[in-house]
């Protein structure tokens, strides 16, 4: 197991007048193209004092953490070969889906293309990574390629174990009365479907949640939100009865949000809350699910289920060195929770749903780990030590019905930390719909193109 | 999470991205319009055609205020605090003043042509 710094800085930073007179003439460009479009640093990104290295940095995963990783150290570094790995050419804009899944955007409005967002000066690989192997710095490839690296930044995301539910496959969805807002943006508009359908005929809606950690916690309570909102708005809520189904004893992890929806969902939204209960299995068929409760197994007749399937990191990570082996994030990568540097391998970093932390399984931790992680690489690069902290930010347009919302931000501490103190984070408003339905998405597009 | 004043400006700019093209072309027709007023500034007489520009701003302010929440997917109804009806009205008054301000070139043409 390699813990030395395998990372020689001999050939650093080398040509600190050519470096002088590049951010010269850098600068000067920079100032006249914005004088000139008032826009000029936004268009394209600047290398605004990029730093001299020929490091050899391998990012995995072209997702929101993969982009605006690869989008940041492009214009920080000058010379470094990035090469970035992801098979996929399109790209999710996942915080989307809710919206999609419950009827209020189209499908096309979250797809868009990796090959958009990914710097010119950064080498695309479309393959995935199927074996780490930390202590040689290579990675090894599905199409049987092996790359090596000086630094390497873990951004693959997590996998939806929908087999760990017995008789649940993504190809159910949208049919039998079964939807999932975490998969596909085609699934999201199948299971608008599902729930449109619902919302006409009424019967018995069941909202599961995983047990485990699962990216962006609030998204089955939202779904929920929105269904019963839809049935309202529809005149049918007389004719449904929903049930929210919880593997553990709080439906949010940040107390003060906990409290508002263990009393909004019975007393306001007529939703009853069953506590202790994971989804085993589904019979389709029979539009029955199975749940396990402190008490044995208890199954359940449905006329709609939103399921949610447990998450895990990809199995590459998972059963890889670079892995929690053991603890309550077993399988996902193993970081220091602030720094985010790999507790066992110096050279390697990860952002994003792959990291075993407490919370911050959601594109706004993203933006908020991304700098921190490259300022530490950066830092390392210069030969000195990774200062830079992330906190544990995390934030959730807790959306309660088409058209209001509330903005909850809070970090490790699950003290709320909003970054509008105007915007009160207990109440619900217009505010936070709006930053949802029309804001958002461009923050998401800037923090791709590391802007923010 | 504190958002800098470049930061903003970014997602201002990623909002307005796919429109980036036509704003252009707008802009490119209002400084040409602007132009023709300076070049025939010998008839200009400003506070008519101000007057009207600033009536079109307000008309348009008026009706981005009461469309906002239906552009949104929301209505009147879910307005819950002071803070939605300020934004509300704040962004009204932003759009009213950008038109008024972008109907004041064409505005000001019309009237010289007008009144040759
Ligand atoms: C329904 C839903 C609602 C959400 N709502 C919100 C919200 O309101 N607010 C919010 O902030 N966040 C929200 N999120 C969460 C947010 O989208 C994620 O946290 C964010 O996308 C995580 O970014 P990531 O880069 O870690 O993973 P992803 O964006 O999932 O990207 C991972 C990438 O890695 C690639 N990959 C995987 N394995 C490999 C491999 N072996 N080799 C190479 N490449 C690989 C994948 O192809 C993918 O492109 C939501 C997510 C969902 C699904």
């Amino acid at each position: 197991m390699r813990r030395e710094h395998p990372y020689s800085h001999a050939a650093l930073d080398t040509s600190d007048m050519d470096a002088g007179r590049r951010r010269f003439l850098v600068a000067a460009a920079a100032l006249t193209a914005g004088a000139a479009t008032g826009f000029g640093t936004l268009l394209t990104p600047q290398p605004a004092a990029a730093f001299r290295t020929p490091a050899r940095i391998v990012i995995v995963g072209a997702g929101a953490a993969g982009l605006s990783l690869a989008s940041r150290l492009a214009s920080a570094l000058d010379g470094a070969s990035i090469t970035i790995v992801d098979r996929r050419e399109e790209h999710y804009y996942q915080p989307g889906l809710t919206l999609v899944a419950t009827g209020a955007w189209k499908a096309s409005r979250v797809l868009d293309t990796n090959s958009r967002f990914i710097p010119r000066d950064v080498e695309w690989l479309r393959d995935s990574v199927v074996e780490y192997d930390p202590d040689n710095n290579r990675i090894h490839t599905a199409t049987g390629q092996t790359v090596n690296y000086d630094f390497l930044l873990v951004a693959s995301g997590l996998q939806l174990n929908f087999d760990a539910i017995e008789g649940m496959s993504p190809e159910l969805i949208g049919s039998h009365g079964i939807g999932c807002v975490y998969d596909t943006p085609d699934h999201a508009e199948r299971t608008w479907r599902a729930i449109r359908a619902f919302t006409e005929t009424g019967g018995v809606g069941l909202f599961t949640r995983a047990p485990g950690a699962i990216k962006c916690a609030g998204a089955p309570l939202k779904v929920t939100m929105l269904a019963e909102h839809g049935l309202r708005t529809a005149g049918h809520r007389g004719k449904a009865e929903l049930h929210y189904f919880q593997p553990g004893n709080a439906l949010f992890s940040q107390p003060g949000i906990d409290s508002f929806l263990k009393q909004h969902f019975p007393e306001q939204r007529d939703i009853a809350i069953n506590w202790e209960h994971q989804l085993k299995g589904l019979d389709a068929a029979r539009q029955e699910a199975t749940f396990v409760t402190a008490e044995g197994e208890r199954v359940v007749e449905y006329d709609f289920i939103h399921v949610v399937p447990p998450m895990s990191a990809p199995v590459s990570v998972r059963e890889s060195e670079l892995a929690w082996q053991e603890g309550g994030f077993s399988g996902w990568l193993e970081v220091d929770p602030h720094t985010l540097q790999h507790r066992r391998y110096p050279n390697v970093f990860g952002v994003g749903d792959v990291i075993g932390t407490p919370i911050g399984k959601t594109a706004a931790s993203v933006k908020a780990q991304t700098p921190v992680a490259v300022a530490n690489l950066l830092s390392i690069l210069r030969d000195r030590d990774p200062v830079a902290s992330y906190n544990g930010y995390t934030s959730c347009p807790l959306i309660t019905e088409r058209g209001k919302g509330i903005l909850v931000e809070f970090d490790y501490s699950l003290n709320m930390t909003p970054s509008f103190g105007f915007i009160d984070p207990y109440e619900e408003q217009w505010i936070p719909w709006l930053m949802k339905d029309r804001m958002l998405h461009a923050a998401y597009n800037a923090m791709l193109r590391g802007r923010i | 999470m504190a958002f800098s004043a470049a930061g903003i400006l970014a997602v201002l700019f990623e909002l307005f991205r796919p429109w980036l093209l036509p704003l252009g072309v707008l802009a490119a027709i209002e400084l040409g319009l602007l132009a023709l007023i300076v070049a025939r500034r010998d008839r200009l007489r400003v506070r008519p055609p101000a007057l009207i520009a600033g009536l079109i701003g307000l008309v348009a302010a008026v009706a981005a205020a009461l469309l906002l929440p239906a552009w949104s997917g929301a209505s009147m109804q879910q307005l819950q605090s002071l803070l939605d009806f300020a934004a509300v009205a704040g962004m009204g008054i932003g759009i009213g003043v950008a038109i008024g301000l972008a109907s004041y070139p064409p505005v000001q043409c019309w009237w010289i042509l007008a009144k040759r």
